[in-house]
């Protein structure tokens, strides 16, 4: 836990400012026929729906009106969100909180960490849930920044890609650790497809759902150019050379396509020698910041 | 089947006093219903004042269209002693088509919708209410939500930059 956790969490607002009374809604824009009220602003219906939704959508939701960012800051949809995402880390710290609170009562002494952790938890799930992606997106992205060095040349050999893949799963990260931190512009399009290769191999996501992610994160258009050697062929005693192989594609169009992803899941074979993922000569690589 | 020959009709009356007659098999798949009838077993009239008559033809017509389709079912399973599995997907699939076109409505009716199928319980039409609405939101911006369901945005542009840097990754797009 360092510090600058702590103090971004400063900011946050708390739900309670806010009065859950449903407001009111003025009429004004006229779009309904006599109805006096908007779809949304009818608590019970809004809370049937958020647990259907990603965190993604319940924060879209959450900045719509004052009352939908009550409704959307409630604990309980928090809770469930943190559940999903991280559910080994969800138990600890259900454990965690009921070891060292009493009817909400702190006894014993902690250690600072400790008291810290409760201090974030006192606000609630969702203060908990963006502690934990904050801390998820720095390990994820100082890894992938340190992935980024083996790059020689804007080559990242397939060994390489593929332990990267490999650490990405020790570490468990779910989807959606995946679509937040990986899936995004600011990183490395070699990091991009590491995590579309983890998303497909190893946490079994479905073409369409990956691709439907990589369009929404805004990376479905970068491309990268695949490079590797066939193997050499023997014609009678006439030895042929290997020749080069390129093949270029978007992200987007590797998220729909098997055989991408299962030739570079194989690797170096004897069929395909020295496999390389790179970007295209003319477009720079966007580094991590 | 003798049961049928037996049904009971029942009324069910909307808040704006319109009469609706229905067989007790269709009733029955309103829970809140249900749980009458068994508290009473003679009741035949049932006042439901939080359902406006528009609303509660289009829960009839969900709950009909569903005792149809499970009837359907059972006599075919009936007919040929096991289920044969190509039909009954072929089955659900057309009852999942007559969802779907049944839910092309707008949003207030959807919201009405909602409403009157947590009242009278009937699961199936809140799953399916609940999840169109949830599709209408995903992957959708505050400005596009806002739009979709004539929301007013009371929020000062302060507060709402607020939330925003709460969760900036759950806003980050393509630039």
């Amino acid at each position: 836990m360092s510090p600058t956790t702590n103090e971004s969490l400063e900011p946050l607002m708390d739900a309670r400012e806010l009065s859950f009374v449903a407001p009111k809604v003025k009429n004004e824009t006229n779009i309904s026929e006599g109805k006096t009220y908007g779809f949304i602003p009818l608590p019970e219906i809004v809370g049937f729906i958020l647990l259907l939704l990603e965190a993604r959508d319940v924060c879209s939701l959450g900045s719509c009106s004052k009352v939908l960012h009550s409704i959307c800051n409630s604990d309980y949809v928090w809770k469930e969100l943190y559940r999903r995402r991280w559910p080994q880390q969800f138990i600890n710290t259900r454990n965690l909180l009921e070891s060292c609170t009493d009817d909400g009562v702190i006894y014993g002494t902690q250690s600072s960490g400790h008291a810290r952790f409760l201090s974030v938890h006192s606000q609630g799930w969702k203060a908990l849930y963006i502690k934990r992606h904050r801390e998820m997106a720095s390990i994820i992205s100082s890894y992938l920044a340190f992935v980024d060095t083996w790059i020689i040349r804007k080559y990242l050999d397939v060994v390489q890609f593929l332990n990267a893949v490999k650490y990405l799963n020790s570490m468990e990260l779910s989807f959606e650790d995946v679509c937040y931190v990986i899936f995004s512009t600011k990183l490395s399009v070699h990091a991009n497809l590491i995590g579309l290769q983890y998303s497909i191999t190893f946490l079994g996501v479905e073409n369409k759902d990956v691709k439907e992610a990589v369009v929404s994160r805004g990376v479905a258009e970068r491309e990268v150019r695949l490079k590797w050697f066939k193997r050499v062929k023997y014609f009678d005693q006439l030895r042929v050379p290997a020749h080069r192989c390129y093949l270029t594609c978007s992200i987007g169009k590797i998220a729909m396509d098997k055989e991408v992803v299962a030739f570079l899941s194989r690797g170096r074979t004897t069929n395909v020698r020295v496999l390389r993922i790179g970007t295209l000569p003319d477009q720079g690589i966007k580094q991590a910041t | 089947m003798a049961r049928s020959s037996t049904e009971n009709m029942i009324t069910l009356m909307s808040s704006d006093g319109e009469e609706f007659m229905v067989t007790e098999k269709v009733a029955r798949e309103c829970t809140t219903i249900r749980n009458m009838l068994e508290d009473d077993c003679v009741i035949t009239n049932i006042p439901l004042p939080n359902v406006t008559s528009d609303i509660l033809s289009m829960v009839i017509e969900y709950c009909m269209e569903h005792v149809a389709a499970a009837e359907k079912a059972a006599a075919e399973t009936a007919e040929k002693g096991s289920s044969s599995a190509p039909a009954a997907a072929k089955a659900n699939k057309d009852l999942e088509e007559w969802d779907k076109a049944f839910m092309n409505v707008d949003v207030y009716t959807l919201c009405d919708l909602i409403l009157a199928a947590n009242y009278l319980n009937v699961s199936g039409l809140l799953d399916l209410t609940i999840q169109t609405a949830a599709n209408l939101i995903k992957g959708k911006s505050p400005e596009q939500i806002r739009k979709t369901f004539h929301i007013q945005n009371d929020l000062s542009l302060e507060e709402e930059e607020k939330i925003r840097s709460q969760t900036p990754w759950a806003f980050e797009k393509s630039e």
